[in-house]
């Protein structure tokens, strides 16, 4: 009894440990906010059940640069905080969280454009990080995008 | 027999270890360049490191609007030197050619390969104009002089690395600074930095 009593102790003291040694993100912001951003209606199609929980997107902006050119502006949050996600993260040794991105642009005609930035770019999120990616068009005549959120294989 | 067995097991489990080996390996495959499966090492600045800075960097270019010349003609570029202050040899065509190509696709300006650094310089402009007084082509087929655009404005940069080691963490800190000038007055009319730092730990054994 006593035995039992000793290892189960142990072990809480083990999570609450491994819990408590991670540093999450805490934020403030105005509460009535002057801006006026140009929302974007988002249409999202998930494959990873994982991504898409630990992920949230808050807002999806749009605006036109000095260059004429369309920017977009996605506001992500990562979920990971909260004792069961703070514990398996530690567990796992996935704590940040790690994702890759990709946006990929499409003109008038629903084509997609080649360019530099359509690769892969890597992303750190600390529990509870909000984060801001943005992605600049690459000619005026880019109308509409993809963005592709992925986990990056050290995050699994 | 068991002699003759205690004889044998040494080349067995050799052979077996080497079997075991071989299946570990892989054979060649394609993957993408520059995603999830590319390699990431930290003395080195690996083909994702050059996608985000050619991405990031064109990015910024494109929406900055300083490529935009005020009476609607599109500007020309001349694509110039990034100085590297590495440690190790870079390949800077990896960042400019993406870059030429952004450029381009932009619609904002053009590229010359007039004038520039590197391979970026196409000498045979300055060449087919030095046929000009020889017999073997037609004269009247031979460019002439004075038809080359000279470039507005003349992307440059640099490459900064630091390397740290504590103990058996190494860490290397890589910063890549481009400027466009305006090459009428010669004042910097858009800077974008893009850095980004890589750490490993050795094991101890």
């Amino acid at each position: 009894m006593k035995r039992h009593f000793l290892t189960t102790a142990a072990a809480l003291l083990l999570a609450l440990g491994a819990v408590g040694c991670q540093d999450t993100v805490n934020t403030v912001e105005n509460r009535d906010p002057a801006m006026t951003p140009d929302s974007v209606d988002t249409r999202a199609f998930s494959t990873d059940s994982f991504c898409r929980d630990r992920l949230a997107l808050i807002s999806m902006r749009r605006s036109t640069t000095p260059g004429g050119v369309m920017m977009v502006q996605a506001q992500i949050r990562s979920e990971r905080y909260g004792f069961w996600s703070e514990l398996w993260s530690g567990m796992t040794g996935t704590n940040p969280y790690h994702v890759l991105y990709r946006f990929d642009w499409l003109d008038g005609s629903g084509m997609a454009v080649s360019t530099a930035a359509n690769a892969w770019q890597p992303l750190i999120f600390a529990p509870g990080e909000v984060k801001f990616i943005q992605g600049v068009a690459p000619n005026a005549r880019c109308r509409d995008f993809v963005l592709s959120v992925r986990e990056a294989p050290s995050a699994r | 027999m068991i002699k003759r067995l205690l004889k044998i097991l040494p080349s067995a489990v050799g052979l077996l270890a080497a079997l075991t080996a071989s299946g570990c390996g892989s054979s060649a495959r394609y993957i993408e360049p520059g995603g999830p499966e590319a390699l990431v090492t930290v003395s080195a600045v690996d083909p994702a490191e050059w996608k985000r800075v050619a991405g990031e960097a064109a990015q910024s270019l494109v929406s900055s609007g300083a490529l935009k010349r005020t009476d609607g003609a599109p500007s020309v570029v001349m694509i110039g030197r990034v100085r590297n202050y590495t440690l190790i040899h870079l390949e800077m065509g990896l960042l400019t050619n993406q870059l030429r190509q952004a450029i381009l696709t932009s619609g904002q300006a053009r590229v010359t390969s007039a004038v520039g650094y590197s391979g970026n310089l196409d000498r045979a402009v300055r060449r087919v104009r030095n046929n000009e007084n020889d017999d073997l082509f037609n004269q009247a087929t031979v460019l002439k002089r004075g038809t080359v655009v000279a470039p507005n404005f003349s992307l440059a940069g640099a490459v900064i690395q630091q390397n740290t080691i504590s103990g058996r963490t190494e860490e290397s800190y890589y910063m890549f600074h481009l400027t466009l000038t305006d090459l009428k007055t010669g004042v910097a009319v858009w800077e974008k930095t893009v850095d980004f730092a890589k750490q490993a730990t050795r094991p101890l054994l």
